[in-house]
This record gives structure tokens, sequence and C-alpha cells, in this order.
């Protein structure tokens, strides 16, 4: 009898692109050949040179770095604002219930709102600028951030309540010494969560009213059915997306209690 | 007389406890004295856990009371006893130590609290592992953590809810010489719920059985008629008199067998027994057949003489008991015109070793002793010691193999 082989998992990663990027080439073949203008499913080769234009001259008006830095800038001040607002409510509130009970129900109700629908309402408040774009982040991330920490919280509590009270620490030193350390790794947790939809609302406040920005080239290109560009700038916004979550990740492993 | 050494820690009185109309302690009295090292055996389901939080007042009697010198006086350790996961060795300590400080002390200079918190866990013998957190340490060093934290919460009881059951043998034996270390130096006592009759018989100067009433579910709180003074070493363990001594309380606890007068023993440290014999004039042989009524005519002629000759004594008499301290306050008034070295000890019923300098030896075969052990007693007497008494004391109970002599390691 003899042994099964081991398959290593990136090999079968591996394996899950190839199926997908060659399904791909010979449906785009097939087009190029019935029609060598097609542009709905552009060839590999057409896709590395727009890449490698973009990049380095820029493409139909815009560039892929002239558009990643305004786009980098709303989605940064965006999330951070997110981030820095919810941490500092679940601070405040795991020093006073008082504060809690006050913006709990609030971001309840207003993680139940579709953020799709702020949108609409910042574009005409803030006017369409970089801030219409942070606000609107700040309004759709916050909340399920703000939640998800309220309810770790709310767990460490229960895991930690027979020392805490027998401790009985007063409650600031409580919230500062013991509960915010140790929701650290949580609100990584919860922040590298967020990543993904915090793309989707830049993208799609972009597309709603920009000049700049990855989102607004998107949208802009579609006109000219130029889907080179649209790959390469999905590519593109997939690859720093996956940079911020490993980035996150890296700093939660470097905290010393997270928990193995 | 010191009022402060005498006063109960803790008291329960008559006190019952069901859970949703199920009884589960009925008719406990329980005193805690400072430094008492009080041991709860009984078998699982007979309310140990809740004896436990009681003292701690986490619960309140159905009926009876239970009363306390001071709130915060102790503290619950347990098997799991958790830790901050993100604080080091040290910081749990700082954390306990400066708990009560305001937001503007708290921020000013740590290293007083520093400094304290690491001689803390230095008694607890963790010097070398303080800026470890709680997953780099092992289960016996995160409970000397938790003792440390304890102690740092000035904490004068602790409540060990089984805490080194999940312990490996070695590690159960340094924790439970650490403890009787802690109450020869800080003065901290202990009440031990385990159901380990080594651990029971090698920690408890009383122990105590929870067990049925009969035709109730509820359990009641029964001194086990067994003495054992605190020996400072693990070796007892396999001495064979204390082996006898935990299969006699296992047959007791589980058959109701008589437990053998001759149980009943005193381990007296080695280097304990050159101060005995060099301060054998001051021994005190505690004898609960005194009547209430104690008189002159109850000390007898060769006590008077060795008063006479200016010899100390120390009369021993039951805290707790109003005839004795009424009695006690009368001879005081009266030897303090004559007999003034002789002085006055309010002692704990249940705790038939003498801690306060002086050893008791009290013989456990002599009739005149019998009550003692079994609570019955109520009050002291004077005793003469005879030259080259305790040597032939020692070698008697030897003999019966109530006597070991135990080398300090």
């Amino acid at each position: 009898m003899t042994k099964p082989a081991f398959i290593p998992s990136w090999w079968r990663a591996a394996v899950a692109y190839a199926i997908v990027i060659l399904f791909y080439c010979l449906l785009s073949s097939s087009r190029q050949e019935t029609n060598p203008g097609d542009r709905l499913l552009p060839s590999l080769p057409q896709i590395g040179a727009e890449a490698v234009e973009s990049a380095t001259q820029g493409s139909r008006g815009g560039g892929l770095w002239s558009d990643t830095w305004p786009s980098l800038r709303r989605y940064f001040l965006g999330l951070g604002a997110a981030a820095l607002l919810s941490a500092g409510l679940v601070l405040a509130g795991a020093w006073s219930a008082g504060v809690t009970g006050f913006f709990r129900p609030l971001l309840l109700v207003l993680a139940k709102v579709p953020p799709v629908l702020f949108l609409p309402m910042m574009l005409l408040w803030a006017g369409v600028n970089d801030w219409s774009k942070w606000l609107f982040l700040l309004l759709a991330i916050t909340p399920p951030l703000y939640l998800s920490l309220m309810s770790a919280l709310g767990e460490q509590r229960i895991r930690l309540a027979t020392l805490n009270q027998s401790l009985t620490l007063p409650r600031w030193q409580q919230a500062v010494f013991v509960e915010a350390p140790l929701l650290w790794p949580e609100f990584l947790t919860a922040l590298q969560a967020q990543i993904g939809p915090a793309w989707l609302f830049l993208l799609t406040a972009e597309t709603a009213g920009a000049a700049q920005g990855l989102g607004y080239r998107i949208f802009v290109v579609q006109r000219y059915l130029a889907m080179d560009t649209i790959i390469v700038y999905a590519t593109w916004i997939t690859l720093l997306s996956i940079t911020c979550h490993w980035l996150l990740s890296v700093l939660r492993r470097a905290i010393p209690w997270t928990p193995a | 007389m010191d009022s402060r050494m005498t006063a109960p820690l803790i008291q329960l009185q008559s006190v019952s406890l069901s859970f949703e109309g199920h009884a589960v302690l009925q008719s406990v009295d329980l005193t805690i004295q400072p430094t008492s090292a009080v041991v709860i055996i009984g078998v699982s389901g007979s309310g140990k856990t809740t004896l436990l939080r009681l003292l701690h007042h986490e619960l309140r009697p159905d009926s009876g009371t239970v009363s306390a010198a001071a709130a915060d006086q102790s503290a619950i350790l347990t098997q799991g006893f958790p830790l901050y996961p993100h604080l080091k060795a040290v910081d749990q300590v700082v954390l306990a130590l400066r708990r009560g400080e305001s937001l503007l002390d708290r921020w000013s200079d740590s290293t007083t609290a520093r400094q304290e918190a690491l001689s803390l866990l230095a008694d607890v013998g963790l010097a070398d592992y303080a800026a470890r957190r709680p997953h780099q340490l092992s289960g016996g060093q995160r409970q000397r953590v938790a003792i440390a934290i304890a102690l740092a919460m000035k904490r004068r009881l602790l409540l060990l809810d089984e805490p080194f059951s999940a312990l490996d043998d070695p590690t159960r034996d340094e924790l439970q010489t650490l403890l009787i270390s802690l109450r020869e130096s800080k003065g901290i006592g202990w009440v031990l719920v385990t159901h380990d009759l080594v651990e029971a018989l090698f920690l408890g100067q009383s122990i105590y059985a929870l067990t049925r009433l009969p035709g109730t579910t509820a359990c009641t709180l029964r001194l086990c008629p067994v003495n054992t003074p605190l020996t400072p070493t693990p070796a007892v363990k396999s001495d064979p008199a204390f082996l006898r001594t935990v299969d006699a309380l296992r047959s007791w606890l589980t058959d109701g067998v008589p437990l053998p007068t001759g149980l009943r023993r005193t381990l007296i440290r080695e280097s304990d027994l050159a101060e005995i014999e060099a301060t054998r004039q001051h021994i005190v042989v505690i004898s609960p057949h005194l009547a209430n009524d104690l008189g002159h005519a109850a000390i007898s002629d060769s006590v008077t003489a060795n008063l006479a000759a200016g010899k100390r004594y120390t009369y021993v008499y039951p805290a707790g008991n109003p005839t004795a301290e009424a009695n006690a306050a009368t001879l005081a008034t009266h030897f303090a015109k004559f007999v003034p070295q002789v002085q006055f000890h309010a002692h704990d019923p249940e705790d038939p070793v003498f801690l306060f300098g002086e050893i008791v030896i009290y013989d456990p075969g002599t009739p005149a002793c019998e009550g003692y052990t079994y609570l019955g007693g109520d009050s002291a007497m004077l005793m003469a010691v005879p030259p080259g008494f305790v040597e032939g004391y020692l070698a008697i109970l030897a003999k019966r193999g109530l006597f070991s002599r135990i080398p300090l390691s």
C-alpha cells in the first residue's frame, strides 16, 4: 500500500486560481476569434499592457497612482475616523454605563439603515468633495464596529466576572487597565471585518460624485467599455484590501495577549 | 487581653440555606478566627462551595446569622482562578495594590507599588517570574500569583475551593508548604474545601465534615474528632501514623467507624524540642474538666510553689465562653496583685495548638484532656510540669505511635 501523497494547501489554491484564469482565457479567446475588436473580455496580454500603461503614463484621462492617492486618503481618513469614534464610545461606555445607555440605542438603529441611503444625504449636505466621503464612511462603518466591540466587551465581562468581582476595581480603572487593553485584539478583528465594506462604500461614493479616485475612474471608463482598465483597477483594489487585512493581522498577532 | 486577636474573623450561627426549596445547609455553626486553618471535607454536592460563598458574603442564609469582624477580609481562590490575560504577574499585583487610588494618584509614580508587588511575588516564590503573562506561567505559578493578589488586597483569610486539585503532587506540596509558611510569617489563615483527606490532614488544624442530616437533603457541619497540628514539611505525608489517621478518618466519614482515641496525635518539630525543654516551666497543659467555678482549689500546690518562685505561666481559657471569660477576669484581677508574671490567653477552642510562642502538649489518652479535643471543654487549668516531663511524655507518645520527630527539610 502506498502512502497518500501530501498535497500542500497553497498548491490546491494555485490550482483553483489557475482554473479560473484558464476559464477566462478560453472565453476571452473564443470571443476574440469571432471579433478581434471585442472589448468585453480582453485577453491577458491586453490587460497586462493596460496595467503597465496606467501605472506608468496613465491612460484615458487618469492614472493608477493619481487615482489611488485620493482614494486611499479618503479610505483611511474615513475608516480611521470610524475606528476612533467607535473605540472612544466603547471606552467611554466601559467607563460609564450611562454613556452606553445613551449611544447604544442610537447606533443600534443606525446599523439597521442600509448605509447607501446616507450617500445622497452626505452629497447634498457636504457637497461633491472629500468631506462627503469621510462622513459617509463614518456613518456607515461606525455602527457595526461599535456594536461588535460592545458585544465583545459584554462577553469579556462575563468571562472575567469572578476576577472582576474579587478585585472590585473602580469602574474607571477597570475600563482603562483591564477592558480597553483586552479589547485590542477584538478591535483589530472587528476593523478587519470592515475593510471590505469600507471599500464598497468608498467606491460607491466615488461613483456617485467625485472628480478623481479609483471608483470614479471605473465608473467613467465603463462608458467606453474599457474592461481592461476595469479589470486592472479591480485587481489593484483587491490587492490594497488584502494588504490592509494582512497589516491588521500582523498588528493583532504582535499583541502579546491575543488568544492563539 | 488582646481582643483583636480573639475576635472571630467570621462567624456562622445556626445557618440554613436552601436553593429553590431544596435544603442544602442546615444548622451550620462555624467560627473562623484570625490565622485559622480550617478544612472542610464532604462528598460532592454536600454544599462545600456554598459554605465558602456564605463565608465570602456572596450568599445570604435563609436563617441564622453570618457575622464578620470587617468586610473584605477574605479572598476566594478556586481551581481555575482566572488572571487578567494581558497583564504581567507584577502588573496583576500592582493593579490590586493600587485599586483604591484616584485618577490623578494612579498616574503618578508607581515605583513604590512596583517594589511592593515584586516583594509580594518574592513572598510567594515568584521573584523570577514577575515579567511573565498568565499564559507563560504554569498552573501552580498562576495560583501563586492569585495568592500574591490576595496578599496585595490585605486579605487575612483565604477561602480555598479545591485550588490544588488539578496540580501534580510536587506542585501541590509546594503550594501547601507556601500556605503554611504564609500563615507563620504573615498570619494568613484559610478555610480549605477539599475532598483529599491527605491534604485535609496536612493543612487542617480543625477539620470539619459536611454530613447529610438523616431524612433530609441538607448537610450540616461536624467537627472531625481528629487533631492535626500543622506541620511544616510534606514529609509527614509518608509518616505511617499520619497515613493511619487518614485511613481512620476515611472510615469515620464513609462508614461512621468511630475514631480511636489514640489517633489524636501531636506532631512537634524536631527544632522545637530543645525549646520545649528549655521553656518547660512555661508549658501549659490544657484541661477541659476544670469546672466553670474555677477557684484557688483548682491550682495545684506545685503551681502555687512555682508561682511563688516567680516562674512564668500562661492561663489558657476558651475564647467566646462567657463563664470562662468571667473567671479569667476575676483571676486576672487577683493575680495582678500577687503573681504578675501570669499571662492570660483566650484561646480558640477549635485550635488545640497554642501559637503564641509557647507550646501546648496535651495527652489525648488522659481523660482530663479528652473533652477538649471534642470542643466539649469550656475551661482550662494551670498545671505544674515536673522536670523531665516533656522527654518522658514524648517517649510514651512515640511508643504509641502518636508522635513522630519530623526532620525539617
